[in-house]
């Protein structure tokens, strides 16, 4: 089992100093940079997967363009954006300066959770060790540009753009009513782009390699690399790099994972907290958006949890709901509300105090968040919960069941 | 322009947390009424509106340290420091479980004042807090 390294193999050789890729698009111009950008086919890796192409043409033609960097990395599961920002500071400095150049964006926004202090620091220090690039592309491109370094303070939901937005802006970060989209009226009413760091990072590779060569890697929908974070009851627990679609979630399991110590699997989750289990006979599934979309869960931020025969399902669930709960930002009723009663009703269930009924009930709660909640936080929440019911209901009535013979 | 979120964070860094008269004068300066800029600050988990002790133990709960035990760490630390409404017998340490710190691949995990210890079990996280109350007597 071999690793594709696309992004890590420019990460490990370091920065070599010349910024190749930026000059190059300084050379190509905005339009076609943006021509390459399309033909590459890069989808946003935050989770939701869209298309950075279409979301920048929204903001295509609008003056005083802001963009903001999404590294509030708070996706239990996930820390690649961790190790991008600790050790390829400079690829995504690169990939932020194209970016600003091709969306004509002066004011630009590295947004890090505060947990990430090393992450912090890294970014800093590659910032100074550079800032002779800066003085440069702000005398020969754009004597207006500005990019601001910010530490959250600690908030999940601030990895949803909108709430992102409000933070920036000083306000509550809870999320906004969309639309308008942050492209057409984000922070300070001016139209906004938020990708996240990995998204970012791959402009540099897009430019130099070209929009053919990055759309040559994977599948239709889901082209070039994914970084995946591996963790829980693995052997091998680590950041790896896939080519996607060409790998499937049983083979990074086993073959990078090397199994779980020779215990049986009992399932996976494949993009953190926010996104569905997958059983150990549903792991011939190949890692890539669609793929997982029709396996009915989500390739998320690429946050691949293992969990062995020795896990609960219903220990799991608990603390999913219980992280959902607290992490809600409380604006919305649904993900409020709906969030407080699942994590209720699994407590009472955990306690041996549950009901069969309650979950359906869960269940039911979880898909009305899902349906009517505003903001990514609230439409997932209960992915993980539900499919957990779902595949292992005797986990849970197995307490039900405790609660009889009392 | 300097933004709310890094003048609450310089305040904190220089004081060790945000007091009423910081409070006061930042939600001056902001032009916000003093609730609501205390409503921004409690929304967050970083910022403290009471001294801090000298340590902050940050044990993470989420998924991935969740399978890998570490509520048994948590309640093992708990008892070893007699905790006591998030804070120790001893009075040097504040105790929190916390979201994901994006360790996943090397829990356990749990910071002391933002320094990373991975790879956890009970008896390596009361070493290394009795290390540090070793240093701080």
């Amino acid at each position: 089992m071999f690793e594709y390294k696309y992004l890590k193999k420019f990460i490990e050789a370091g920065p070599s100093g010349d910024f190749a890729s930026l000059r190059k698009a300084l050379e190509y111009g905005r339009d076609n940079c943006l021509n390459e950008l399309e033909k590459s086919g890069l989808v946003g890796r935050g989770g939701a997967g869209f298309s950075t192409a279409a979301k920048w043409k929204f903001a295509w033609n609008s003056p005083n363009v802001v963009l903001i960097c999404n590294g509030d990395e708070g996706e239990p599961g996930s820390f690649k954006d961790r190790y991008l920002l600790e050790n390829g500071s400079f690829l995504l400095l690169e990939g932020l300066l194209i970016s600003a150049f091709m969306l004509n964006s002066s004011e630009v926004y590295l947004y890090v959770r505060d947990e990430y202090k090393e992450a912090l620091e890294s970014f800093r220090k590659c910032l100074d060790d550079n800032m002779d690039l800066i003085v440069w592309y702000c005398e020969q491109i754009d004597p207006e540009f500005e990019l601001k370094v910010i530490s959250g303070g600690g908030a999940y939901v601030c990895g949803d753009e909108t709430s992102l937005i409000n933070s920036l802006e000083g306000k509550r970060p809870h999320s906004r009513i969309k639309p308008p989209f942050p492209a057409e009226k984000g922070l300070s009413g001016l139209p906004t782009i938020v990708n996240n760091v990995e998204t970012l990072s791959n402009l540099p590779l897009i430019i130099r390699d070209g929009g053919a060569k990055f759309s040559s890697l994977g599948v239709e929908g889901s082209r070039g690399s994914k970084l995946i974070c591996l963790s829980g009851k693995v052997d091998k627990p680590g950041l790896y790099e896939i080519e996607m679609g060409k790998v499937t979630l049983e083979e990074i399991v086993f073959g990078f994972g090397g199994g779980c110590s020779g215990k049986n699997l009992k399932f996976v989750i494949p993009g953190g907290t926010s996104t569905g289990a997958l059983s150990l006979q549903e792991l011939q599934v190949a890692v890539d958006y669609d793929s997982l979309r029709a396996a009915g869960t989500s390739l998320g931020t690429g946050a691949v949890i293992v969990a062995d025969e020795s896990v609960d399902a219903l220990d799991v669930a608990c603390n999913a709901a219980d992280f959902f709960m607290s992490e809600t930002c409380g604006i919305c009723f649904p993900c409020k509300e709906g969030n407080r009663q699942i994590d209720y009703l699994l407590k009472l269930t955990r306690q041996g105090k549950g009901e069969e009924r309650y979950l359906e009930l869960i269940q039911d709660v979880a898909v009305t968040a899902s349906c009517s909640a505003r903001c990514g936080l609230g439409q997932s929440c209960g992915n993980l919960v539900s499919s957990l019911i779902e595949k292992f209901r005797s986990d849970f009535l197995k307490h039900v069941g405790e609660a009889r013979h009392d | 322009m300097e933004l709310l979120l890094e003048k609450l964070h310089e305040a904190q860094e220089k004081i060790g947390y945000l007091p009423e008269s910081e409070i006061i004068r930042i939600a001056d300066e902001q032009g916000l009424s003093q609730a609501e800029l205390f409503g921004i600050i409690t929304f967050y988990s970083r910022f403290y509106l009471q001294p801090v002790k000298k340590f902050i133990i940050r044990v993470c709960k989420s998924v991935s340290c969740g399978i890998n035990n570490a509520t048994d760490i948590r309640q093992k630390l708990e008892d070893y420091l007699e905790i006591r409404d998030g804070y120790s017998k001893d009075g040097l340490f504040a105790f929190e479980t916390v979201e994901c710190l994006g360790h996943c691949a090397d829990g356990p995990v749990m910071t002391v004042n933002d320094k990373v210890y991975d790879k956890l079990t009970a008896e390596k996280a009361i070493e290394i807090i009795s290390a540090y109350q070793h240093r701080s007597k």
